[in-house]
């Protein structure tokens, strides 16, 4: 595991986090427009994340953005940034946890890789 | 006892047949299922073998003749949330139909949000079957609405329809991994032999017994079994 990704996942609590697992799923992975959406949507993920959470969050994804083995196919466009302007005038950091941590969580929780 | 609730906020994405296969997987398992209508469209039977015009009895009339098909017990429920002594039975925990040994999968049209939102209460586990498609993740914040999707605790998703050759569908099972993590208890991919079968009137198992979606099938049942509690059920049978 790269050192830097290492201490950006130990920030947010991923003590056990697998980069190549995370690598593997999420760089295949275009990310389109609806899923950005989703992403922001209180609806979906819940409380929108705070400013810091969500500096670490892009940090993290930004490792994966470093990926070389970026598909070659037609790009929908989406930049992984932007799915966190939204987050931009977020209230101060609640106590609760934040759900996109918990979506960056679940690329790391499934030891058991499932082969659906 | 359980009752599984089969339901999604969008149409069309397969909950019928996501339902009936259940049914008939969990009864080839050991378990005592049966299946229940309560769509108007009235196409559960069709994932049976069944012909349109076969009528099912209804849940609240005892006396009507019993239809089994693939080890299932089929029943009509449609209007059933209007049916005042059914709503009744609910609600007295020892009386509710939902409480014997007895596994219920109730098939909820898409719209029908009065039926869901009178089952869900007694249910076990809610299958949200959906389809890689924007229709379908445009849904999501509808599944439970004031509940955010990511944090509903009785609910499992299928994602059904899936295409490996379809990078829109590839892309979505990755991001709905991700997204939803153990509450995706799995996929089903798309397969024609689904549409042929119903067509022919038969099961899929026995139309096409090397359906890719019924091997999927398999596994979805195994973590249906789990998600719903059902797995100290008496006769577990090795896979
Ligand atoms: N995995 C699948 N592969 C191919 N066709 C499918 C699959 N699942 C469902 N279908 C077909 O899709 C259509 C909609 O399915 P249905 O179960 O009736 O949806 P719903 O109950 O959500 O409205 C039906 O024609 C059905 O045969
Ligand atoms: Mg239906």
């Amino acid at each position: 595991m790269r050192s830097d990704a290492e201490s950006l996942l130990a920030r947010l609590g991923r003590r056990d986090f697998r980069y190549r697992e995370f690598a593997d799923s999420f760089a295949d992975m275009e990310l389109w427009p609806i899923f950005e959406a989703l992403l922001t949507d209180p609806r979906v993920v819940g409380r929108p994340l705070s400013k810091l959470e969500a500096r670490e969050a892009e940090a993290v994804l930004a490792v994966r953005r470093a990926e070389p083995e970026q598909s070659a196919m037609r790009s929908p466009s989406a930049t992984v940034t932007s799915m966190f302007d939204a987050y931009q005038d977020a209230p101060p950091p609640a106590a609760e946890r934040g759900n996109l941590r918990d979506f960056l969580g679940h690329l790391s929780n499934d030891p058991n890789k499932r082969d659906y | 006892m359980p009752l599984i609730l089969c339901h999604s906020p969008k149409g069309g994405v397969g909950t019928s047949f996501i339902a009936a296969q259940l049914a008939i997987h969990l009864a080839q398992r050991g378990h005592d299922v049966s299946a229940l209508d309560f769509t108007y469209q009235d196409s559960l039977k069709l994932y049976f073998g069944l012909t349109p015009a076969q009528n099912l009895p209804e849940l609240n009339d005892g006396s009507a003749e019993q239809i089994a098909v693939s080890g299932v017990a089929l029943f009509s429920a449609y209007g059933l949330q209007h049916d005042a002594a059914f709503r009744d039975l609910l609600d007295r925990p020892d009386h509710s139909p939902f409480a014997r040994k007895k596994i219920f999968i109730a098939d909820v049209a898409a719209g029908d949000r009065e039926t869901k939102d009178m089952l869900l209460p007694h249910a076990v586990l809610h299958i949200c079957p959906m389809h890689p498609r924007p229709g379908s993740l445009a849904a999501l914040p509808k599944v439970e609405p004031g509940t955010a999707t990511i944090d509903l605790v009785k609910t499992g998703f299928v994602l059904n329809h899936l295409d490996d050759a379809h990078r829109l569908s590839r892309h979505t099972h990755i991001f709905l991994r991700e997204l939803l993590g153990s509450k995706l208890l799995g996929t089903v991919r798309r397969d024609e032999a689904v549409n042929e079968a119903s067509a022919m009137f038969e099961p899929l198992a026995r139309f096409a017994p090397a359906s890719v979606a019924l091997n999927d099938l398999r596994k979805l049942v195994i973590a249906v079994e789990q998600a719903a509690g059902l797995v100290e059920a008496p006769e577990e049978t090795a896979s």
